[in-house]
């Protein structure tokens, strides 16, 4: 029994997300709002039971000694993460990580670090790192009219369809690691609620004055790019790389530094629309044949 | 006469233990589970590593493989195929001496001008290595600057600096 089981807790939930059960728990009773606006999107509140992880979260380090006293402090199962005199930084934290969670264990789920957002009936997913511009670009995105379904991960399901993720889109100021958080109606879009097929896959980053001058990449070679930021592809890689198949297999991907988001933003709108005005072609063209 | 099966860099054998395998249009992806790497190889370089037995010669390969090219540069073409597949560690023996030396840039890159006006496509291996979590988190990596421990995915932020 490790030293957090012997002490007394106030309050706890547990809820279910993307079928990953993670439980929080928390020595004073009054932040049961606080916490509940951290929690993933998609999830559904459980009765106590087993589950995959506990977070604990000590307020004040009333129960701790020494250096600890006055800190509020984090934990992952047994594992201490994060102290801070703040509360507000370590609850962001803890939201972070409860996403992270998420994403690691989803068991049906194929979760890629990217944002996403629609257009046309079809998913645009731009991987990368953290502070590589997603959110940047999603937002510019969602100015010209897409529709969010991420900043954060593209949900993957086994055959490749993209479901939507909506937490807020976070934007960070200049020189600075804090972001604000958004609503996609801040930018005047709304939030997409079905699962959609990837029609147009970006990588990648700002680069002070550089043009938009893409490659193209493989099929094979964009499934590896999106396996390069699949969180469970160390836990799953099978199951990983079946979807990453399945869902590049319909997709063009383009690979290429940036300049500024905006212009950007357009061009990738203006990629979607030449092909969907193709597709709608090809399908008027079939429904002529077969009317002959 | 079955024949007689060798390692080594005239009879290379493909690596088949803890690698997983997919095929999309003719490239194939291969997932190394001792080495959390991905690898996605292009058509002929798949095609190479496919019938890397360990009883073909280099010579053979590239009678079967490329019977468009002339043989030397057939050759040679599956030469650089097998060092490059080496590397990455997809070969039987990877210690073994390299098939070609992929230093000589000019001479690579004229051997893929030479393939592709054959049509043929130089052999080509693209590799990753796999995400941990840690990397997933939209927080800041090792290295990062930051102002509190809670800006960096370790939890420590030490001198403005992620730990």
């Amino acid at each position: 029994m490790n030293s957090l089981e012997r002490l007394t807790w106030s309050d706890s939930l547990a809820f279910s997300s993307y079928g990953v059960r993670i439980a929080i728990r928390v020595n004073q009773s009054n932040l049961r709002g606080a916490i509940g606006a951290l929690l993933p999107p998609g999830c559904t509140m459980l009765p106590p039971g087993p589950v995959e992880r506990v977070y604990s979260l000590i307020v004040n380090g009333s129960h701790q000694q020494g250096d600890d006293e006055g800190f509020h402090l984090l934990y992952e199962d047994s594992k201490h993460l994060v102290k801070h005199r703040e509360l507000t930084p370590i609850l962001k934290f803890l939201a972070a990580r409860l996403r992270r969670t998420v994403a690691e264990l989803a068991p049906r789920r194929v979760f890629v670090h990217a944002g996403v957002v629609a257009h046309r009936g079809r998913a645009i997913v731009i991987p990368g790192p953290t502070m590589s511009g997603k959110s940047t670009l999603v937002s510019e995105l969602l100015r010209h009219g897409a529709i969010y379904y991420s900043d954060e991960y593209a949900v993957l399901d086994a055959d490749g369809m993209v479901y939507p993720f909506p937490k807020p889109v976070s934007l960070r100021a200049p020189v600075s690691f804090d972001s604000i958080d958004f609503e996609a109606e801040y930018f005047g879009a709304s939030s997409g609620n079905a699962p959609l097929p990837i029609g147009l896959v970006v990588v990648t980053h700002y680069q002070v004055g550089a043009r938009w001058r893409p490659r193209t990449l493989s099929h094979g070679q964009g499934a590896l790019t999106l396996m390069a930021h699949a969180i469970a592809a160390r836990r799953d890689p099978r199951r990983v790389m079946a979807s990453l198949l399945r869902a590049v297999a319909g997709a063009i991907m383009l690979k290429g530094v940036r300049g500024e988001a905006f212009d950007l933003s357009k061009q990738m709108l203006e990629i979607m629309e030449r092909e969907n005005a193709e597709e709608q072609v090809g399908v008027e063209l079939n429904l002529a044949s077969r009317r002959r | 006469m079955r024949p007689k099966t060798r390692s080594g860099v005239e009879f290379p054998k493909a690596r088949c233990s803890d690698l997983l395998t997919e095929e999309i249009g003719g490239e194939l992806l291969i997932f190394d589970v001792l080495k959390n790497r991905a690898h996605c190889l292009n058509r002929s370089a798949a095609a190479i590593w496919q019938h890397c037995d360990g009883s073909r010669s280099i010579v053979a390969l590239a009678e079967h493989l490329f019977p468009g090219l002339e043989r030397a540069e057939g050759e040679q073409l599956v030469r650089l195929g097998v060092e490059r597949l080496r590397r990455r560690r997809l070969l039987e023996d990877p210690a073994t001496d390299p098939a070609v030396d992929l230093s000589k840039r000019q001479m690579i890159k004229k051997l893929a001008i030479m393939a592709a006006a054959a049509g043929v496509a130089a052999p080509m291996v693209s590799s990753i290595v796999a995400p941990t979590p840690a990397y997933s988190n939209s927080c800041g990596p090792r290295g990062t600057v930051c102002a509190a421990p809670v800006n960096c995915c370790s939890g420590s932020c030490i001198e403005f600096v992620c730990q």
